[in-house]
């Protein structure tokens, strides 16, 4: 899976250890919402990610040559 | 800067690299096996000796050199010196990975930072976006900065990705934004997708 390798590059070029943990869909409820932009559950489960400073959608798709180094 | 075992101390900023006389053999080594169809026991030796100490200032790298020495027990036990085992188009996509690798100067942080987790969660949701956010250690919510959604692009959408290969690369734009901020530490991402949590495990 290229996408898999990409992920350890990036792993490795920023000397991370990267661990992964499943959980269920029930307990991963915001990540949920932030993907289906259901703003009525992200207000519940985070509400400061609604605050009017706040644009979730202001970070575009990066690819690996165009990255934000700036994060 | 000390030298042990082969390997440079950087006791400055805490962190081990390879030699420079290792790090520019890494291009020639790399490139002539790329560019080789089929390798000898021995040359395949050599690469994964190589490999194998260059894994230690790059701890991810152990996954990529594990397909070359899969071929070793195809070679007869009375094999030839020239004899060659043909290596797979799977092997070249693990010795592209190692090329760009290193291209970047491999370092491995010794600091005790190292101890410090970043939790972060990631999900797709396949006609809709790609989702990630993070917290620190004590954070209970995410920051308005640590947080993204973004709509699935139209490459990803036409190619009628696979959901396992969407809900990865959720995982990969999170390292594309953070990754930098992140340096030198445990990322302990939480994915609701089995295959992409066993990917990253093993």
């Amino acid at each position: 899976m290229p996408v898999l390798r990409r992920c350890f590059l990036l792993g490795s070029e920023y000397d991370l250890e990267v661990e992964a943990l499943w959980v269920p869909t029930k307990e991963n409820a915001l990540a949920d919402a932030l993907s289906r932009s259901e703003y009525n559950r992200i207000a519940d489960l985070a509400p400061p990610l609604l605050h009017p400073t706040c644009s979730l959608q202001q970070r575009g798709f990066l690819t690996y040559r165009n990255r934000d180094y700036h994060g | 800067m000390v030298s042990f075992a082969g390997l440079v101390l950087d006791t400055g900023n805490l962190v081990i690299r390879l030699p420079n006389k290792k790090l520019q053999n890494a291009p020639r080594v790399i490139s002539e096996a790329c560019n080789s169809r089929s390798l000898s026991l021995l040359d395949i030796q050599k690469l994964t000796g190589y490999l194998n100490f260059v894994s230690t200032v790059v701890p991810l790298g152990r996954s990529f050199h594990r397909r070359l020495y899969n071929i070793e027990p195809f070679f007869p036990p009375q094999a030839a010196k020239y004899y060659k085992q043909r290596i797979s188009s799977e092997v070249h996509k693990d010795l592209a990975w190692w090329s760009e690798g290193l291209r970047h100067p491999p370092g491995r942080s010794i600091t005790t930072t190292r101890g410090k987790v970043i939790r972060a969660w990631s999900d797709a949701a396949s006609t809709q976006g790609l989702e990630g956010y993070y917290l620190s250690q004590s954070q209970v919510h995410p920051e308005p900065d640590s947080a993204f959604t973004i709509p699935i692009p139209l490459s990803i959408a036409k190619g009628r990705e696979h959901l396992n290969t969407q809900e990865m690369c959720a995982v990969k734009q999170v390292l594309l934004h953070w990754a930098s901020k992140w340096k030198g530490k445990t990322l302990v991402m939480h994915v609701d997708n089995r295959a992409v949590a066993h990917g990253i495990a093993n």
